[in-house]
């Protein structure tokens, strides 16, 4: 008797048998073809365990890779307060909605450019091949090039994107489109639209990308900080390039010097909740007839700097009609500014009179300027400071960054790693803000843009045109997501013919675009970039953690799409010649540093090293090793060569206490050979003490270190 | 019946069994194509996908398949539709709402990919001489390439490593299908998964020991 649990009956024989033999015949549309091979795939064999060191905006981190697969991250260790979302990384690498492979939305790929705009973000998308879709854009962007010019091309792709020096698809788009012969850029952003425009007429530049007074000098000096709108806890977290979270050991110091931290902000910040801080919640978006009302308060007590003023400032008599109300009638009062903002007139005049009479850091965060007439906040609270007068002294003033980036923390004099070029000028401490291509957008009026061609426009003081854009093409970004006014924005994007996208997540923007195609994450290449967007403290080789995953390519790759018709054209040597010219030579400029830096020691952030460096020829070797080079060796390192293995010059050893001094050797050992015990470096150079605010008394500073 | 007939009926019955692991391979790799699509609404294919039901049990399955086939004037109108909703199910598109193929968003460790299964199918793959094709740019712990080496081990009458997988299998498969299920409730691809809840769950696969 069968113990099978099968059933043996005839009728169920003829059926496996039927069954079986379809495969054979090609029964159900069935290929036959197996997903299987024989033997094992010829790929690089992985080592089965390593550990990688990269970064990424929320910090640098050495990667976990078992068997080519990332399976766990580590915040750097000398990150002084890593985020935890830190996490997320994992989930964005190998998250379920990855772009895998080119995918065109069937309207389009039918019936060609313009189809069915009603049709985007519907999902219908068909899977192509790289060839097939390559050879979409580059007849495309010919088409929209040739029959309505450059300018109907919109490149401007704001966005995040990921850090990287060579990688960075913004850069490389807008050079693809350099070379195609012009497009639309955008200008300015969303985090400060308002502020970065008017602050150049207020203070001579940008501000709000520029550096604070340093964490140490506020610690000392400062006797109110006043958070306006601002929280440095939730928003330092990440960084433009690679973050250095040196706002938090900042926070640490204030808090633990116990200064009067007041926060003013709709809500309880978690900047507040750390420090302890007084709160104050005026109405959304009042900031400026509470800044006001303590103007006034400050004017009518004569509590305002007369000479500062005089002496620092021009317009102010212009202003005073104004507050006092001359001009219109209407005092700006702290009883007026109080029926705006909801907080008491006797605690703004409060604030105006504590402000006077102490050192007081004003913190002011980008949130104040997004709203109509945006340009009002940070002009105000800089007059504010500026009626205070102690701009420059130390601790007090203003700072438009202690909430972004950890602006505040002490800068480091190493090299700026140039990245690879757009053709156009890039603003300093912004990156994103290039001049590159023919014409050019504020940011956020793309929807008007689209939705108005020909319809002028003004913008800080000039005038434009909207052109009659037909296609758009986004990297690094996520339109979707940021951009105001979502019915109007859907819109306006029925407007274009083609829209173009490389993500690597499917995002709102990829599901409303014609052609996707999957970009690699930048795990999964080679790049180099910096820690610290204000500190530049470090430079990390973010060396590829793992494979591209799926049929993922960089953009890198991608981009070099010169239109020829041909379908061969994205590939040709020529047009490979013509986009990585000067592309290799970033390339190799990049590559050269980085193996200089191991080579010279100082790039990796390993707890062993500190500093960069950038040539190893013998004089800046000696050079490397002579004194004020040791200043600027980065305190919180730790570092120092073990005596046995000295490198110093007899001089230096003596100053700094290694128990042999030999000569300088020639030659390099690699990294893993030094051990370091941890050592205190002292600062020698008094100048380089004020300028980062240590006193020299202090043993060593807790974070930053001593500049040239 | 004597062992030798007992052995053929088992060799039919794994045959049919990794006839019916290689179809469901092709079902959820990608899109089916036209050609497929004319297949499953042909005579022959209609037979064949109720003779895959009655071999499974899961008739009701099969006729859901098949309803979302029928009543169309043109292949390449259901072709489309497939097209669609298999975009929308499993390829990211629908972000949160999709169900993903991938054995390791069901291993409890969250619904990332390229976790441990992938190592376990590739290691299993290579212990079985095989590799994933080189232009099947998926990690081998996707649904189909487990389908595709249950199918191969079968027909090699490799009864451990059938087992084994059958095993992996019902470790995930299940939530798969309900899933599929509950997002594409009434169409193709929630049919397809019940009759993959049907394959892993069937007979023949729970007797892979020697015969008696």
């Amino acid at each position: 008797m069968s113990s099978r649990s099968f059933n043996t009956e005839p009728s169920s024989q003829s059926r496996r048998t039927f069954l079986t033999g379809a495969l054979a015949s090609g029964a159900l549309g069935l290929t036959g073809v197996s997903l299987l091979t024989a033997g094992a795939r010829a790929t690089a064999p992985a080592a089965a365990s390593r550990t990688v060191l990269t970064g990424c905006h929320w910090g640098a981190f050495r990667a976990q890779v078992e068997n080519g697969r990332m399976t766990g991250i580590k915040p750097w260790e000398m990150d002084p307060h890593p985020s935890a979302q830190l996490a997320g990384v994992l989930d964005s690498v190998y998250s379920p909605t990855r772009i895998k492979y080119p995918m065109v939305r069937r309207a389009y790929l039918e019936r060609g450019p313009g189809a069915d705009p009603d049709g985007r973000g519907g999902g219908d998308f068909v899977r192509v091949s790289w060839k097939q879709a390559l050879d979409l854009v580059a007849k495309e962007l010919q088409r929209v090039q040739k029959t309505y010019g450059p300018a109907a091309i919109f490149a401007g792709s704001y966005g995040w994107k990921s850090p990287g020096n060579l990688h960075n698809c913004q850069s490389l788009l807008r050079r693809t489109m350099n070379l195609n012969g012009g497009f639309v850029n955008s200008s300015g952003d969303y985090s400060t639209g308002a502020a970065q425009v008017v602050l150049p007429y207020v203070i001579g530049s940008i501000g709000v990308y520029e550096q604070p007074t340093a964490w140490p000098v506020v610690a000392a000096n400062t006797e109110i900080m006043v958070f306006w709108g601002a929280d440095p806890m939730n928003n330092c977290q990440i960084g433009y390039l690679i973050a250095d979270h040196g706002a938090y050991p900042g926070l640490e110091a204030l808090k633990k010097a116990g200064k009067t931290v007041i926060c003013i902000d709709p809500l309880k910040t978690e900047t507040c909740k750390l420090l302890g801080a007084e709160w104050l919640a005026p109405r959304p978006q009042t900031d400026v007839a509470m800044m006001l009302g303590i103007a006034h308060t400050l004017y009518t007590e004569n509590l305002h700097d007369e000479k500062f003023l005089a002496k620092y400032t021009t317009g102010f008599e212009q202003f005073v009609p104004y507050l006092t109300g001359k001009a219109d009638g209407t005092p700006k009062s702290a009883e007026w500014a109080s029926q705006i903002c909801d907080i008491p007139a006797a605690t703004i005049k409060d604030l105006a009179r504590r402000f006077a009479k102490h050192r007081t850091m004003l913190a002011c965060g980008y949130s104040l300027q997004r709203q109509h007439h945006g340009e009002q906040p940070h002009w105000m609270i800089v007059t504010l400071a500026c009626m205070l007068g102690q701009i420059g002294l130390p601790g007090g003033g203003f700072g438009l960054s202690y909430h972004y980036a950890s602006g505040g923390s002490p800068a480091a004099t190493g090299p700026v790693l140039s990245g690879i070029s757009d053709g156009g000028q890039t603003t300093a401490g912004a990156a994103w803000l290039s001049t590159s291509g023919s014409a050019s957008i504020p940011v956020s009026r793309i929807s008007e843009m689209l939705l108005n061609p020909g319809k002028p426009f003004e913008f800080n003081g000039t005038k434009g045109t909207y052109p009659n854009v037909k296609l758009a093409y986004w990297v690094g970004g996520n339109p979707f997501a940021h951009q105001q006014d979502r019915n109007q924005m859907l819109k306006a994007w029925r407007t274009l013919e083609t829209f173009i996208v490389h993500d690597f997540q499917w995002t709102a923007t990829a599901r409303h675009a014609d052609i996707v195609l999957p970009a690699t994450t930048s795990y999964e290449r080679n790049d180099i970039e910096q820690v610290g967007d204000y500190t530049l403290t470090h430079i990390v080789a973010m060396k590829k953690v793992i494979e591209p995953v799926f049929e993922a390519r960089n953009d890198y790759d991608i981009l070099p799409i010169f239109p020829s018709g041909s379908a061969s054209a994205t590939n040709s040597p020529k047009a490979r010649a013509r986009w990585t010219g000067s592309a290799r030579s970033t390339r190799r400029r990049a590559a050269r540093r980085a193996a200089n830096s191991s080579r010279c020691r100082f790039s990796m952030p390993s707890g062993t090293v500190t500093m960069h460096w950038r040539s190893q020829s013998r004089t800046r070797r000696r050079r490397m090793y002579s004194t004020r080079t040791f200043a600027t060796i980065r305190y919180s390192t730790g570092w120092a060569p073990r005596p046995e293995d000295s490198r110093f010059s007899p001089k230096i050893s003596r100053k700094w206490g290694t128990t042999t001094a030999r000569p300088i050797q020639r030659g390099w050992s690699p990294p893993s050979a030094w051990a370091v015990p941890p050592r205190r470096i002292r600062c020698t150079s008094t100048q380089n003490i004020r300028n980062t605010g240590c006193t020299p008394s202090s043993a060593a500073p807790a974070f930053g270190r001593c500049t040239r | 019946m004597n062992a030798a007939g007992l052995e053929q009926d088992w060799e039919a019955c794994r045959n049919a069994t990794a006839f019916i692991a290689v179809w469901l391979a092709e079902v959820f790799i990608a899109p089916l194509p036209i050609v497929a699509v004319s297949e499953h609404c042909s005579t022959d294919g209609v037979q064949l996908l109720e003779a895959i039901g009655d071999e499974l049990g899961c008739r009701s399955a099969i006729d859901r398949m098949r309803s979302a086939l029928s009543g169309r004037a043109a292949a390449a109108s259901i072709e489309r539709e497939l097209s669609i909703a298999y975009t929308l199910l499993f390829e990211g598109v629908a972000g949160s709402a999709t169900v993903p193929l991938y054995e390791s968003a069901y291993g409890g460790e969250g619904t990332r990919l390229f976790q441990r299964a992938t190592a376990d199918m590739e290691s299993l793959l290579q212990g079985c001489g095989l590799s994933v094709r080189r232009d099947c740019c998926e990690p081998p712990d996707h649904l189909s390439i487990e389908l595709a080496l249950l199918a191969a081990v079968l027909r090699d009458g490799d009864k451990p490593r059938a087992a084994l997988l059958r095993d992996r299998l019902r470790a995930w498969v299940p939530e798969f299908a309900a899933r599929c299920n509950k997002a594409d409730g009434n169409g193709f691809y929630g049919g397809a998964a019940m009759v993959l809840n049907g394959l892993v769950a069937a007979p023949a696969l729970d007797d892979l020991r020697c015969p008696a």
